[in-house]
């Protein structure tokens, strides 16, 4: 497989040979990928192509669930991420899900969490950086009245900013996004993407999405996966006007899928 | 040819909308049973209140320190004695049956292993089908004693290092609080654990998910995440359990004793509400005395306490769903400017804790070790307590089981070695006949007319309705069975003793119908509810009408849990105690009835009888007797588990 090459860029993640299992289904088949460091990476392919599975790999999210198995290593700069302990992991990478899933708690309280869990105690901190992930994750002055408010009371799409706001505030070394946008209307898809562009420079972006558009809108490199395969890799427009393979040339051009 | 098709075809359609206006009106007429049991026990209990408040100044009851319904003279009756042992009892078995409960229903639910779950879930639910006498009788006869020659010269002597004068004052009473509470309390475990297990799975994965994305171990998910999510679920099942302790009749009857004294030390004899009820009961005073009256007043003291914990419990339960859950939230400062530059996080944790991640997490996670150790104590202890009641029932009875002891009929009240229990065995049979051939009707009708017509019916005041009925059958369900007991003895014993003829089979049958006629009722609802709807709107779709589609489709598809429901139905009607000891089943008969309108005696009562007899040679007979309806209920039970997971491996095709 052929490896990018950016000048500018170092490689935040690697991912090597890297094989996962649902019990005895391979759903992952032998892996190589680069994540590139403050780059957005979008992984797109056919649904039950595996991007999903990947894309939990990162946080080792599976280990959460009994009989699956990882071969091969995901290198976190040089640690294989997969020989971690996968809290130590989870404190490192952030995760917004598909739907959003706030607490059952206030919306202060939402993203105080995750700071109280790594050891800060201070509430000056504490508050300096709830109100900076909230601004960050565009939603501030929505909600700088109601903090107190269940976080439940929210529109989703506001629930999904502040899962983001949630994941930005404990400043995480990658940020996945797992199809963020899927539940959401074009407005509030619309404020998640310029988000995500505004993310950039910043954090290590790896987002999964079914939209071919928002895929170019956003990323600067894209994988294309096919049946728990990684077809082809590289720089977005690469990929949607000049790609190597047939079958990503059919896929990006909507003639299957 | 097309019209007389035409013709033959509508009318079998008015023929069938005859048909599905009978079977509403009738199934409808069913669902308003329960209604009326509310209706009679509300007239019924406040009629005699209010003759017995003809007597006895509310005041006095409110006020007096003395319940003494038995002087002739300087008769007092202050509820604060009974209510004071009440709340002593049930506290005891709070203490017990929240935490233990509340830790194995979060162990059940987060930790165990499936393997280890399947085997741990019923061996704890169990629990709740042992007949309450079955327990009493094990609090009274083994644990008090071991309590007092064991446990207590231990605690002595550890008190004694402090206080000499203190440890000499404590000795047990042979029936006292702490035991009934200990008991009440361990059977009380199921009840707390499983709704708090289904409180916890019944939060979407997204939100454990979530949690742990964040870099959070288990435990603090569930402290942080989980716990307060099912936070109403929690809360609903302590007012729950509440409710069912302060009704608890037979173990706080047997183990904690008789005495009608104003006492605070759960050490010695202290009588509940219910324990006074059924001991009162007992004494069976004329229908007019003012002692008869006494137990009515009581009973409705009861009620009222059931009714209004229900009645919380489902408010406190709205209110949480919706109610911020107090976080103490720090006011956030609004920064002048919103984007100075903040210290990197991770070299804030890093100053912070030299060490970084890896010790700390290791640290946090070793809580989750501790919490599994702590489930796994509790689930000890609630199986030995389990294996030695069944053990011990065991070693004592097995000698006195043969073939006579089922089948022969006491030679008489006194020759305790002759004893056989076919008598009981004879009366239980016909006791549950008469109760199934009332409530399974009533109860199956009735859930049906709930579940599949009323919410269709879609105007303002159907809805109102429904949902006044599902709180309605949750308080009747909840209503301490000793209460049912005291509604038989007035309505079937007294009322309709035309009909009846008194304390005899048809009024016992018909006070276990009432009893079990919420349970009946809730069990065809959610077995209807289980049923997909996808199998309704096939039945519509090849033109059924809606009494075609309830009794040829619906009915079909949920009979299997409906069936284990009523096989659940049964084995608590036979293990059901105070009500029959209420309404006046026998301790001696010397006959077989032969027909509903004799009396009778049944196996629980026999044990109760037998358990509180001096002789030696009669507990052993208890304890026989005990093996015998324990063997009955366990084979009841794996009858009704089969069932249910028949059902669930045809609900996953
Ligand atoms: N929990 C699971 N257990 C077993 N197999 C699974 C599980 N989750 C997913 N799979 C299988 O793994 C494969 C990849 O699924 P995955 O969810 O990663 O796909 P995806 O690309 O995210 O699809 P979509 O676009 O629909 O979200 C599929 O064949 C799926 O059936
Ligand atoms: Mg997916």
């Amino acid at each position: 497989m052929e490896v990018i090459q950016d000048q500018d860029t170092q490689v935040k993640a690697q991912v090597r040979n890297f094989s996962f299992f649902y019990g005895k289904n391979k759903a992952i088949k032998d892996v190589n990928l680069q994540v590139l460091d403050c780059k957005v990476t979008s992984m797109i392919g056919p649904s039950g192509c595996g991007k999903t599975t990947l894309l939990r790999c990162f946080n080792r999210m599976h280990d959460l669930y009994p009989g699956t198995h990882y071969e091969g290593e995901i290198l976190l700069e040089s640690q294989n991420l997969l020989a971690l302990d996968p809290i130590e992991v989870r404190m490192r990478i952030g995760m917004v899900f598909q739907k959003p899933n706030p607490f059952p708690k206030s919306i202060f309280e939402n993203i105080a969490y995750g700071l109280r869990i790594r050891g800060i105690k201070d509430k000056n901190v504490i508050n300096e950086r709830v109100e900076r992930a909230l601004r960050d994750a565009a939603i501030w002055d929505e909600v700088k009245d109601r903090l107190k408010d269940m976080a439940f009371n929210l529109s989703g799409g506001q629930q999904q900013r502040l899962c983001i706001a949630r994941a930005l505030a404990t400043d995480p070394e990658i940020l996945l996004f797992d199809e963020p946008t899927s539940a959401l209307d074009p407005i509030a898809t619309a404020s998640i993407e310029e988000l995500v562009i505004n993310l950039k420079g910043k954090v290590t972006i790896l987002i999964v999405t079914h939209n071919m558009q928002q895929a170019v809108r956003i990323s600067d490199y894209t994988a294309f996966m096919y049946i728990g395969e990684l077809v082809e890799f590289n720089r977005t427009d690469v990929i949607f006007n000049n790609a190597a393979q047939q079958r990503t040339r059919e896929y990006v051009s909507g003639q299957f899928g | 040819m097309t019209t007389s098709q035409d013709r033959s075809s509508r009318g079998s359609s008015s023929g069938q909308s005859l048909v599905e206006l009978t079977s509403r009106f009738f199934l409808g007429g069913l669902a308003f049973v329960p209604t009326l049991i509310v209706l009679a026990l509300v007239g019924l209990m406040g009629y005699e209140c209010f003759l017995f408040f003809n007597e006895v100044s509310f005041g006095d009851f409110l006020t007096a320190t003395e319940w003494t319904p038995q002087f002739e003279e300087n008769r007092n009756f202050g509820i604060q004695v009974l209510l004071v042992s009440t709340l002593i009892v049930s506290g005891i078995a709070l203490l017990i049956a929240v935490p233990i409960g509340i830790v194995i229903g979060i162990y059940l639910a987060e930790y165990a292993p499936s393997r280890l779950r399947v085997v741990v879930k019923p061996v704890i639910e169990s629990l709740t089908g042992i007949p309450t006498i079955v327990l009493g009788y094990f609090a009274y006869l083994t644990i008090s004693p071991v309590l007092a020659d064991r446990v207590l010269p231990q605690v002595r002597n550890l008190i004694g290092l402090f206080n000499q004068e203190f440890a000499d004052s404590l000795s047990l009473a042979p029936f006292n609080g702490l035991c009934a509470g200990l008991v009440i309390g361990l059977i009380s475990v199921p009840v707390v654990s499983s709704l708090v297990e289904n409180g916890i799975r019944n939060i979407p994965d997204r939100l454990r998910e979530g949690s742990a994305a964040l870099g959070m171990t288990k435990f603090e998910t569930l402290l942080h995440v989980l716990l307060p999510a099912a936070l109403p679920a929690i809360v609903g099942a302590v007012i729950l359990v509440t409710s069912r302790i302060f009704g608890e009749t037979m173990i706080a009857a047997v183990a904690g004793g008789a005495e009608t004294v104003l006492r605070f030390n759960p050490l010695e004899s202290m009588s509940t509400m219910s324990a006074y009820i059924l001991n009162a009961s007992l004494a069976t005073p004329s229908l007019d005395s003012i002692e008869f009256r006494s137990i009515f007043a009581v009973g409705a003291v009861l009620f009222l306490t059931t009714l209004v914990l229900n009645t919380a419990g489902n408010i406190t339960e709205a209110i949480y769903r919706q109610q911020v859950i107090a976080d103490q939230v720090a006011k956030v400062r609004v920064a002048d400017n919103p984007y100075v530059a903040l210290p990197d996080i991770r070299s804030l944790i890093v100053a912070g804790q030299q060490d970084g991640f890896r010790q700390s997490s290791a640290v946090r996670r070793s809580l989750d070790w501790v919490f599994q150790g702590i489930s796994l104590i509790s689930v000890f202890l609630v199986a030995a307590f389990l294996v030695w009641m069944l053990g011990d029932a065991f070693l004592k009875g097995y000698q006195q089981l043969s073939w006579a002891f089922l089948t022969s009929l006491p030679a008489s009240a006194r020759d305790s070695e002759q004893l056989g229990i076919a008598a009981p065995i004879v009366g239980s049979l016909w006791l549950m006949a008469v109760a199934f051939a009332f409530a399974v009707p009533v109860g199956v009708g009735a859930g049906m007319f709930l579940e599949e017509y009323l919410p269709r019916l879609r105007y303002g005041w159907a809805r109102k309705v429904n949902a006044g009925i599902e709180i309605l059958m949750a308080n009747l369900a909840a209503v301490p069975s000793i209460v049912y007991g005291l509604l038989g003895v007035e309505l079937f014993v007294r009322l309709l003793a035309g009909v009846t003829q008194g304390r005899t089979i048809l009024s016992g049958g018909l006070t276990l119908a009432v009893v079990i006629l919420p349970l009946l009722i809730i069990a065809t609802r959610s077995a209807l509810r289980d049923v997909p709807n996808s199998l309704r709107r096939a039945g519509y779709a090849v033109g059924m009408s809606s009494w075609q589609v309830i009794f040829f489709v619906t009915l079909p598809a949920a009979f299997p849990s409906i069936f284990s429901g009523i096989i659940l139905a049964l084995s608590t009607a036979l293990g059901e105690t105070s009500a029959l000891v209420a309404i006046g089943a026998k301790a001696f008969v010397s006959f077989l009835p032969e027909n509903v309108l004799q009396e009778f005696m049944a196996l629980p009562v026999q044990i109760y009888f037998w358990a509180t007899s001096p002789d030696p040679v009669t507990q052993k007979n208890g304890a026989a007797t005990i093996v015998v309806l324990a063997g009955i209920l366990l084979f009841l039970n794996v009858v009704a588990l089969l069932l249910r997971s028949g059902r669930s491996k045809l609900s996953r095709l």
